[in-house]
């Protein structure tokens, strides 16, 4: 109910009723984009960073020259003897490091066995290996 | 935040109101108020202006203005939309006062929400709508009092002491 009496009163009575506030403005929010930007950076740098680790995991480490036969070499000739399967990586690095290609040939083919034989026992592929078999 | 977003915030209650006084829609009015921040926003300098708020008041009356679907017809009040946040959820109240200050002349309707509800001087007044500080404080009594007279008549009994 408006007062009559006096200008000041009634001046009173209509600021009570508040204007309302309007919509906000189209776009808004600018607080968001910043963290937007942070989020994809860190996901850059987070992406950088397991990439180079890969590379850096990958790459081939360069070796100290050795001689052809020492027993380092020789390991590492064995080390390809495994029966993992041969890659082109693994045939450069034995070729490398044999003492010859036919070495390293030799080593591929005719891998040293890995596995002790117990006493008394033979192998069967040492043993069909001295016999004379016609064909 | 920006400091025009800051502004916005705060004078934009007042600022709609006063929009919507003389286009008599809410939407226009929204839409006068958005497209003068969005300015503001997009070439975002108000060093030049001596006094931001009447600035403000004054950028919103133009681009009311300019609106030639609002110079080329008479402005309707519309009724479904409110102006105001009731005391008391007094809507009967709110509709009531709209209907009131929609019934005053134009000039005389601008001052009063300037000066009631924007809290501008009469010499700001004065600036925003290019006319002397002595022709805002006369409008603006002349308004009060009839506002005041139409108010009292709609409710059919106003307060005495």
């Amino acid at each position: 109910m408006p007062p009559l009496n006096d200008d000041e009163q009634f001046e009173t009575y209509l600021k009570q009723f508040h204007p309302l506030a309007p919509e906000p403005l189209p776009g808004e929010k600018p607080e968001r984009a910043p963290r937007r930007k942070f989020v994809f950076a860190a996901w850059g740098v987070a992406a950088a960073a397991a990439i180079i680790a890969a590379v850096l995991m990958m790459r081939p480490r360069p070796e100290p020259p050795r001689s052809p036969d020492s027993p380092a070499n020789m390991a590492n000739v064995n080390q390809f003897s495994n029966s993992q399967p041969l890659t082109l990586g693994d045939a450069n690095a034995l070729l490398a490091h044999a003492p010859s290609a036919k070495a390293a040939i030799d080593q591929l083919a005719f891998p040293s066995p890995t596995t002790q034989l117990t006493k008394g026992t033979q192998s069967a592929l040492a043993v069909l290996s001295k016999e004379n078999i016609k064909l | 935040m920006t400091e025009i977003e800051q502004l916005y915030r705060q004078h934009g209650p007042a600022l709609l109101l006063f929009a919507a006084a003389i286009t008599g829609e809410r939407s226009r009015a929204q839409d006068a108020i958005h497209q003068v921040f969005l300015k503001l926003l997009e070439h975002g300098n108000l060093s030049h202006a001596q006094d931001v708020k009447a600035y403000l008041f004054t950028c919103v009356r133009n681009a009311v203005l300019n609106d030639t679907k609002v110079r080329q017809r008479d402005a309707v009040l519309e009724d479904e939309s409110a102006w105001f946040d009731p005391p008391n959820r007094d809507y009967a109240g709110e509709l009531n006062l709209r209907r009131a200050l929609w019934a005053l002349p134009g000039d005389q309707r601008q001052v009063t929400i300037l000066h009631l509800w924007s809290d501008l001087t009469f010499a700001q007044i004065a600036d925003v709508l290019s006319i002397s500080s002595n022709t805002a404080a006369s409008r603006y009594r002349y308004a009060l009092a009839k506002l005041r007279e139409v108010m009292c008549a709609k409710e059919d009994s106003c307060a005495t002491p």
